[in-house]
C-alpha cells in the first residue's frame, strides 16, 4: 500500500536528477547528523536527570514526580511510537531512484547501491549505539541510582530513560534497519529469503524487551533486586549475545561491497539476475 | 562512472571508519553488560573487592567478550589486538560511567567506586595468540594468566584500601569503613563483610588458591567467548569465505 502511495507522488528528484545528483556521497552527512543527535539526546537525558531526579524523583506519589517523570515517560512512549511509524514506513516505501535506475538500465548503479549499504550500516549503528546506552551506560547508571534510592515504582528516573527510551529504540532500530536493508539492498537481504543475520539481531532485541518485562515483574517480589549480579539480570546478557548477530550484517555485506567497488574501478557494470527490470 | 585508485582507497577507508564506529558501540556494550550484570557488584565497590569472590568472578566473566572479539578479529582479519582493544574500551566506558553517574549523580566518592583494570591481562592474551598462533595455547596459557594475574595486577590500586583501621574498637580495613559510611540499598548489615567461611584463617595463602582457580575457570570461559564468536559469524560464513 505504501509503495502505491509513493508511486503516485511526483518523481521530481529521480526524474530531474542529474548525474551528480544521483551519485551522492556515501552518507557521511547522515552519519554525522544521526550520531550527533543521539549523543545530544543522551546528554540531554543525563542533564535532565541531574536536575530533577533528586528534587522530584524520590516520591512517586508527589505532584512533582508526575510533572517531571510521568510526563517524560509518556513523552518517550509516544515519541518512540511516532518515530517507529515514520521510520518503518519510510523503510517499507522503497527507493524511487532505484526504481528509475532499474527501469532505465536494468539494475541499480553500483555507487547508489554502495550508498544504500552504507546507510544500512548507519541503521545498525543506531542499533549499536542504543545497545551501548541500554545495556551499558544507562544500565550502570540504573545501578548507581538504585543503590541509593529504594524504588516505590517501576517508573523511576533511571528507568524512564533506560527502559522507556534506549531499550525500545534498540528494538525499533533493529526492525527499521531490516526494512531499509530489505527494500534498498534486496540482493543481500531479500532475494535469498529472510536473512539469518537480521533474524538473530531482531530476536535479540525482542528477548531484551521481554526480559525487561520479566525483570520488573521479578523486582516486585524480591528486595535483593538492588544487587546487580543476580540471576534475574542474567537474561540481559544472553539477549545481547543474540543481538550481537548484527556483526553478521556487516560481514554479509563485505563481499558485495568489494564486488561493487571492483565494478566501479573497472568502469563497467554487470547486471545480476535478481536486479533485472522484470524482477519484483 | 569510474573510480580511480585514490577514489577506491577513499571508499574502502569510509567503510573501514564506519565499521569501526558501529562495531565500537556494540563491543563496548557487550563488554560492559557482561561486567556489570555478571560481576557488577564486586566491581562497583572497594569493600566488595575481597579475596574470595572478586578475584574469581571478575576475570572469569570478563574474559568472554575479549575472547569473542579476539576470535573474530584473528580468524577473519588476522588482527592481533582484539582482547586489548576490548579491554581498553571496557575500562574507558566503565570509568566514564563511574565518574558521570556514581560520582556525578549519586555522589559516591571515586575512590570507593573505581573500576578494576583488565588491560595488562588482555595485552598478554593477545601477545600469546600472536606468538603461538594457536587458540589452544592461548586458551591454556593466556586464560591461566588472565585469571591468575587479575588480583595481583589490581593489587596496586587496592592496597591502600586494605590498610587496617581501628574502628570503634574493631580492626577493619579502610574499604570496610568506606562501606559503613556509604550504606547502599543492597547492604543489610550481615552482608557487609563479603568474605565468607574459614577464609580469614588462611591469611595470605587463600589469594593464591583463588588466583589458581580463577585461571583454570578462565580457560573454560575463554572457550565460551570463542563459541559465541563462532556462532555470531555462522549465519554468513558461506559468504565470507569468498574474501580469502
Amino acid at each position: 500500500m505504501l509503495r502505491e502511495i509513493a508511486a503516485h507522488l511526483p518523481l521530481s528528484r529521480a526524474e530531474e536528477a542529474t548525474e551528480q545528483q544521483r551519485f551522492t556521497g556515501l552518507g557521511f552527512g547522515t552519519l554525522a547528523v544521526v550520531f550527533l543527535g543521539l549523543i545530544g539526546v543522551a546528554v540531554a537525558f543525563r542533564l535532565y536527570q541531574g536536575e530533577y531526579a533528586w528534587t522530584a524523583g524520590i516520591d512517586s506519589t508527589s505532584s512533582d514526580f508526575r510533572t517531571y517523570w510521568r510526563n517524560l515517560w509518556l513523552f518517550n512512549i509516544f515519541a518512540l511510537g511516532g518515530l517507529s511509524t515514520v521510520w518503518w514506513g519510510w523503510g517499507l516505501m522503497g527507493c524511487r531512484t532505484c526504481d528509475v535506475m532499474r527501469a532505465e538500465a536494468g539494475r541499480v548503479h553500483p555507487w547508489h547501491e554502495l550508498r544504500h549499504i552504507s546507510l544500512t550500516w548507519v541503521h545498525t549503528g543506531v542499533l549499536t549505539f542504543s545497545s551501548l546506552m541500554a545495556l551499558a551506560l544507562a544500565a550502570e547508571q540504573d545501578a548507581a541510582w538504585h543503590q541509593v534510592v529504594v524504588r516505590d515504582t517501576a517508573i523511576t528516573p533511571s528507568h524512564v530513560v533506560l527502559f522507556w527510551f534506549w531499550a525500545p529504540l534498540f528494538v525499533v532500530s533493529s526492525i527499521a534497519g531490516y526494512l531499509y536493508a530489505r527494500s534498498r539492498v534486496p540482493v543481500l537481504f531479500r532475494d535469498n529469503g529472510v536473512p539469518l543475520s537480521f533474524i538473530f539481531t531482531i530476536a535479540g532485541t525482542m528477548v531484551l524487551m521481554g526480559w525487561v518485562a520479566f525483570n520488573e515483574y521479578g523486582h516486585s517480589f524480591w528486595q535483593t533486586e538492588e544487587l546487580f549480579s543476580t540471576p534475574i539480570h542474567a537474561g540481559f546478557v544472553i539477549a545481547f549475545f543474540i543481538a550481537f548477530a548484527v556483526a553478521s550484517v556487516w560481514m554479509q555485506s563485505l563481499p558485495r561491497i568489494v564486488d561493487l567497488i571492483d565494478e566501479l574501478k573497472a568502469g563497467k557494470t554487470v547486471v545480476p539476475q535478481s536486479q533485472t527490470a522484470g524482477a519484483d | 562512472m569510474q573510480l580511480d585508485d585514490a577514489a577506491v582507497e577513499n571508499v574502502y577507508k569510509w567503510f573501514d571508519m564506519l565499521f569501526r564506529i558501529v562495531a565500537l558501540f556494540v563491543v563496548g556494550a557487550g563488554a560492559m553488560v557482561v561486567l556489570i550484570l555478571w560481576g557488577g557488584d564486586w566491581d562497583f565497590w572497594t569493600d566488595w573487592k575481597d579475596r574470595q569472590n572478586w578475584p574469581l568472578i571478575a576475570p572469569v566473566m570478563n574474559i568472554i567478550v575479549p575472547a569473542l572479539v579476539q576470535y573474530i578479529l584473528w580468524t577473519r582479519f588476522r588482527l592481533p589486538f582484539g582482547a586489548t582493544a576490548t579491554a581498553v574500551l571496557l575500562v574507558l566506558l566503565v570509568s566514564i560511567d563511574r565518574v558521570v553517574n556514581f560520582v556525578g549523580w549519586t555522589y559516591f566518592p571515586l575512590n570507593f567506586v573505581w573500576p578494576a583494570t583488565f588491560i595488562p591481562q588482555a595485552i598478554l592474551l593477545d601477545l600469546i595468540l600472536l606468538w603461538t598462533r594457536s587458540f589452544l595455547l592461548t586458551a591454556a596459557l593466556g586464560g591461566m594468566m588472565w585469571g591468575g594475574l587479575f588480583y595481583f595486577i589490581n593489587w596496586v590500586m587496592l592496597a591502600p584500601f586494605l590498610q587496617p583501621v581501628d574502628y570503634n574498637g574493631h580492626i577493619m580495613t579502610v574499604a570496610d569503613v568506606q562501606g559503613f559510611e556509604y550504606v547502599r540499598t543492597q547492604t543489610p548489615e550481615y552482608a557487609r563483610v563479603v568474605e565468607e567461611g574459614a577464609l580469614r584463617a588462611f591469611v595470605e595463602e587463600i589469594t593464591y588458591v583463588v588466583a589458581l582457580f580463577a585461571g583454570v575457570v578462565s580457560v573454560a570461559t575463554y572457550g565460551v567467548g570463542h563459541l559465541i564468536g563462532k556462532y555470531t559469524l555462522w549465519p554468513v560464513d558461506k559468504f565470507l569465505k569468498r574474501l580469502y
